[in-house]
């Protein structure tokens, strides 16, 4: 038989996703935020507990992913409303904390709140370090294919410190899946942020509120968060989405948490796709 | 600043997913017949392995394809450990991988069938990229055998000996035992490749191995259509 046409589901973005880790099983840690706050993360192979110094515990199922050898990618779901995000980086002893809220924005349930929050992890015989992950500039100017599986791919332009561009081919995957969205919009220049983790790594985290605000129920998507970990010495990254969909067939909206993994490819982009101008700035 | 690049640096390897050391502390009796073997993983860079020859203690890598299942490489030359921890089996080869072993892990409920050499695998053909642009290209075939273009040689064509085993739904481990031409993107010499291939998602983790080195690279990629 030819494997090729093995009856395989279809993961759409999630076509690549990495194991689930089990590697910090076992663990507790002890992660100082700059916040002022104290959390604590103990983790066994089904769930990840966590509290706030001096709070009570609450635990949820986790999805882990490694980055390079020593930094990990932990994200769970504390409700359907919010999403908690952590870069682990035990090389450096640093974390940063990503939560997503939904349900906060007082018009628009779906616009998500993104916190980030730097901080260091304190291990047992070392000091505290005073480095931080940042957000950073560092990286823009990169265009890169990523790949998310067999038949898809987009093409990212990182051009400004907040925003994000992307673009795919005419033909194929990604136009079946994006182009009926993104041909009401003026551009696809979308929400981001990029934090340097270390030398070549970088977190990049989106948020479709642009597309949220200006369509609003015309999509099935609304202000997904796609948080993911770029290692550009591989050129591979894995993180998570998550935000609401709605399938077809079905009335009102389901909250999504799912893994994302691509591999990477260097790119040429059109001059005029590059120059184009960001319509959503002044 | 754009931070893309080709992966020239690694060449084959690129892709190569982050260690996996999981394994570590944990302990495995795998049984096939009459026959036991002991696999103690030390700590994140040894493990012990026992059989009827007695104890050896060697370095160890590992990755993982799916969240229960790791190939672990090791030994003198060339040892292959398949764990499949969701089904309680193990696939282990011989000291240079002439040979495989199916073992039930000890301890653990069996479920499922027990591993084997398997024909499922004939008539896929298939282009493993294992980095930018970098790709192995297989049929394999109904004798055995299986036929071969390394990236960028596609003028290049040989079908070599190979082995084919079903490890569970949609995983397989395949052994591939020959020379690469000159000038491909595998490094001169890595001869043997061994992949542990899943055809759910398409991706694939192993070692590409040099016998007249006596060293293993570690891989990882995923797969395309090769008409694509």
């Amino acid at each position: 038989m030819n494997l090729m046409e093995y009856p395989r589901e279809d993961y759409s973005i999630s076509h690549f996703a990495r194991a689930n880790s089990y590697e910090l099983a076992g663990r507790e840690l002890y992660l100082v935020m700059d916040s002022g706050l104290d959390y604590i993360l103990t983790i066994d192979e089904e769930k990840c507990s966590w509290h706030i110094k001096g709070e009570s515990a609450k635990q949820a199922p986790y999805m882990c992913f490694k980055a390079d050898d020593t930094t990990f990618f932990l994200s769970f779901d504390v409700s359907d409303l919010e999403n908690h995000t952590y870069v682990l980086d035990f090389e450096q002893r640093l974390v940063t904390q990503l939560i997503c809220r939904k349900g906060v924005h007082p018009v628009n349930p779906h616009i998500m709140e993104r916190v980030f929050t730097f901080g260091a992890i304190r291990m047992l015989g070392y000091k505290l370090p005073y480095k931080r992950h940042t957000f950073s500039a560092e990286h823009l100017g990169t265009t890169v294919q990523w790949r998310w599986s067999p038949q898809l791919f987009t093409r990212h332009a990182y051009l400004e410190s907040d925003w994000y561009r992307i673009t795919w081919e005419d033909e194929g995957a990604a136009a079946e899946d994006f182009d009926e969205t993104n041909e009401m919009l003026p551009s696809t220049d979308e929400h981001a942020k990029y934090i340097k983790i270390k030398e070549n790594m970088f977190l990049f985290s989106l948020t479709e509120e642009t597309e949220e605000r200006m369509l609003g129920d015309l999509q099935h998507f609304r202000c997904d968060n796609l948080t993911l970990l770029q290692n550009y010495d591989r050129m591979m990254q894995v993180g998570r989405g998550v935000g609401d969909v709605q399938r077809s067939g079905e009335a009102g909206y389901r909250h999504i948490f799912v893994p994302l993994a691509a591999f990477g490819s260097p790119v040429e982009l059109p001059e005029a796709f590059l120059n184009a101008r960001n319509p959503f700035t002044v | 600043m754009n931070k893309t690049n080709t992966g020239a640096h690694y060449g084959f390897t690129q892709y190569c997913y982050p260690k996996d050391y999981e394994l570590s502390g944990k302990r495995f009796e795998l049984k096939e017949g009459a026959d036991t073997f002991i696999l103690d993983f030390q700590d994140r860079e040894f493990v012990s392995c026992t059989d009827n020859n007695g104890e050896c203690l060697s370095q160890y890598e590992a990755l993982k394809l799916d969240d229960r299942t790791h190939i672990v490489f090791f030994g003198e030359f060339i040892t292959t450990a398949v764990l499949d921890l969701e089904n309680g089996f193990a696939v282990l080869s011989d000291l240079k991988g002439t040979r495989y072993s199916f073992c039930e892990i000890s301890g653990m409920q069996q479920k499922g069938h027990r591993p084997g050499y398997t024909e499922d695998m004939t008539g896929t053909h298939v282009r493993w990229y294992f980095g930018n642009e970098r790709y192995l290209e297989n049929t394999y075939n109904e004798d055995g055998t299986c036929t071969c273009i390394w990236s960028p040689r596609t003028d290049r064509q040989r079908t070599i000996p190979a082995k084919y085993i079903r490890v569970k739904d949609g995983i397989y481990l395949c052994q591939l035992d020959s020379t690469s031409p000159f000038r491909s993107d595998i490094p001169q010499g890595f001869s043997k490749i061994i992949m542990l291939q899943s055809y759910e998602h398409l991706e694939t983790v192993g070692c590409i191995y040099s016998p007249a080195l006596n060293e293993w690279r570690l891989i990882s990629g995923y797969a395309m259509p090769p008409e694509v």
